[in-house]
């Protein structure tokens, strides 16, 4: 008798384990081998077939987990009164900020100046020291040389990578409200289904988040970064992976925040820092080339530029232009359509028209080129 | 962005927080049923392989003949002790560096970096609920191992027993310690794992180098505390190196907490 109560607990937990693969391969994918293969394998052989299936056999299922659920609760807003931000403060300054990585020098000399309540694009190209840039600025990486000095406190201050990755086996909500109870504790949980909703990411709360697509992490990322209802606000390539509709979201979320929170909006997408940011700082091998109002970048710093669409063949037209002294470039912006940088506008407007009657083409329209943000920012970088 | 549907959205509302997070991670990833798998398989078979040793090496020996002295109570939790050593320190360590080296992941490492308020945040819950974790595997090991001892062998004492299961399981929370210190330096759970596991095979092999007197401070000693107990031995033994064990346990997880969060992402 006494042997087999000693034996009895050992092949309980045997066939315990082989019905719990058999429940498992029954709810969940399976690998390798077909569904029935592994069924078979584990009753045949007690418990080698059971340890082979939990090994090699069981498959990712990563849309699993969601957890029944009372409590259940609803939406609705919970604000808190913030101060009104001072323009005139600056909420971050840096002064002479550099970083070294062995004899490569990521960032040199930058005295950057982010007023309190701006929206504040950093741009620059790959390898320009943006986010190098921005982990100083969260304190996750220490300057060579020079001083951070960040005006909030430091649980007010919420980082989002450009690539955000959480836990898998967590739920959405999961994740947004572990942010809430870290930084923003007094806050209750809905405040973390609110700020999901506000992410479009309402239905998919209970979700595991191993199964997000890449936007919907950036999305989820963003969550976790207002529903602490940060001062400061560090967005490295908020939208770089979203949908046209989603880039069009975090957009207009970040437009929003504009004299409530002071945002750092690093971008390489131009278009979305002319369109949301009023503060811009340009880097360019780790040095900052520009930093100060978008209006004051595009009007002093862009060359005068004509656009100008015509009929016929080009060819000669670009000949013509090619020889006069006074373009500084010509641009092809369709097979039809040029932009033509000019060296000194007085020049070019008593002299283009007269060139553009020398040759063979049939002009459709002709105007000055507004500057944006993306020629000026090429101007600088080049 | 989207506004928030009107329907009422319903979730689970279990407010959420780092020790919650080790809990889930413990449970979710199935570290937990790892651990409790790995030391309770161990408990199972350890008295049966003691109490028919004999019997199975002489079926797989063939027309070898092995004697082997007839099986006393110790034997099981010898043979406990022997695997749990072996191969269940090895998938606490691993289960453990993968908890504690909160670097391994940059983005999730900028997340939580960014939101903790105390250093202590970064290493505690995660140090805490895995050494916890592994010492209540241990234990439940450690008793499987003695009931079947008890049913096929014979009676143990149970206030040595109880103390040698209780000793035995704090060399689990150390070799946690081990690993939460070597994580604040390391983003790789390899490193942090084979590190810890370099400090527990060199801590066992000064143990047999060293005189007895030296050796019994150690905390590598306290492995063999449930079979030193088992087998007669004084509790008084045992103490020196749970003493060590507990105040290098303490130094270490306070190091871990100075250095926490001081890497460089």
């Amino acid at each position: 008798m006494k042997p087999a109560l000693a034996i009895a607990p050992l092949v309980a937990a045997a066939v315990a384990l082989v019905l719990w693969c058999l429940v498992d391969m029954a709810r969940h994918p399976v690998r390798l081998l077909p569904r029935w293969l592994w069924a078979v394998l584990c009753v045949a052989s007690i418990p080698l077939g059971a340890l082979l299936y939990l090994l090699l056999g069981r498959g990712v299922d990563a849309s699993t987990g969601v957890e029944a659920g009372p409590p259940t609760v609803t939406g609705g807003r919970g604000t808190r009164p913030r101060r009104a931000p001072d323009p005139s403060r600056p909420a971050v300054t840096t002064t002479g900020l550099s970083k070294r990585y062995g004899d490569h020098l990521a960032l040199d000399d930058v005295d950057l100046s982010v007023p309190e309540g701006s929206i504040y694009g950093l741009v620059g190209r790959n390898g320009a020291g943006k986010t190098t840039l921005l982990a100083l600025l969260a304190g996750l990486r220490r300057p060579s040389a020079g001083t951070v000095d960040v005006g909030v406190p430091p649980d007010k201050v919420a980082v989002l990578p450009d690539t955000p990755w959480f836990d898998p086996w967590l739920t959405a909500f999961e994740v947004v409200d572990l942010a809430r109870s870290l930084v923003a504790a007094r806050r209750p949980p809905r405040a973390s289904i609110d700020a999901l909703g506000e992410a479009g990411l309402a239905d998919v709360a209970d979700r595991r988040v191993g199964g997000f697509s890449r936007g919907m992490l950036q999305r989820l990322g963003l969550a976790a970064t207002v529903v602490g209802e940060p001062d400061l606000l560090l967005l490295d390539e908020p939208c770089s992976a979203l949908d046209p509709a989603g880039r069009r979201d975090v957009l207009d979320l970040v437009a929003r925040l504009a004299g409530q929170a002071t945002v750092v909006f690093c971008s390489h997408i131009l278009d979305d820092v002319q369109e949301v940011c009023d503060t811009v700082g340009v880097l360019g091998d780790g040095r900052l080339l520009f930093q100060g109002a978008v209006t004051d970048l595009l009007v002093g710093r862009a060359s005068p530029a004509y656009r100008l669409r015509v009929r016929g063949d080009v060819a000669p037209l670009l000949d013509a232009l090619d020889a006069a002294p006074w373009v500084h470039e010509v641009e092809r912006l369709g097979a039809e359509e040029l932009r033509i940088g000019v060296r000194d506008l007085a020049t070019a407007e008593t002299s283009l028209v007269p060139l553009l009657a020398t040759v063979p083409v049939r002009v459709v329209r002709i105007e000055p080129a507004t500057a944006d943000l993306e020629h000026v920012f090429l101007e600088l970088t080049r | 962005m989207t506004a928030a549907p009107d329907a009422p959205t319903r979730t689970t509302a279990t407010p959420m927080g780092l020790w919650r997070l080790e809990w889930l991670r413990l449970v979710r990833t199935r570290r937990l049923a790892a651990l409790l798998g790995t030391f309770g398989f161990f408990g199972l078979t350890a008295a049966p392989l003691a109490r028919w040793a004999g019997e199975l090496a002489s079926r797989v020996g063939g027309s070898v003949q092995i004697i082997a002295p007839p099986p006393v109570p110790a034997d099981a939790m010898t043979s406990y002790v022997s695997n749990a050593s072996q191969l269940g320190l090895l998938v606490f360590v691993l289960v453990t560096a993968g908890a504690v080296t909160v670097d391994a992941r940059a983005e999730s490492a900028a997340f939580l970096r960014t939101r903790v308020r105390r250093r202590r945040d970064l290493v505690v819950p995660r140090l805490a609920t895995n050494a916890a974790a592994g010492a209540a595997a241990y234990a439940t090991g450690a008793l499987l191992a003695w009931y079947g001892a008890v049913l096929l062998l014979g009676d143990l004492p149970i206030g040595p027993m109880a103390a040698g299961v209780v000793l035995g399981a704090l060399y689990l929370p150390f070799l946690a310690a081990v690993a939460a210190l070597v994580a604040t330096r390391s983003a790789s759970v390899a490193v942090t794992a084979l590190a810890t596991l370099a400090v527990a095979l060199v801590s066992g092999l000064v143990g047999t180098l060293v005189p007895d007197r030296l050796a019994r401070w150690l905390p590598s000693h306290l492995v063999g505390s449930i079979t030193s107990l088992a087998g007669g031995g004084a509790v008084a033994e045992v103490l020196p190196a749970a003493l060590t064990t507990v105040v290098a346990t303490i130094a270490l997880s306070a190091l871990a907490v100075r250095f926490a969060g001081r890497r460089e992402l």
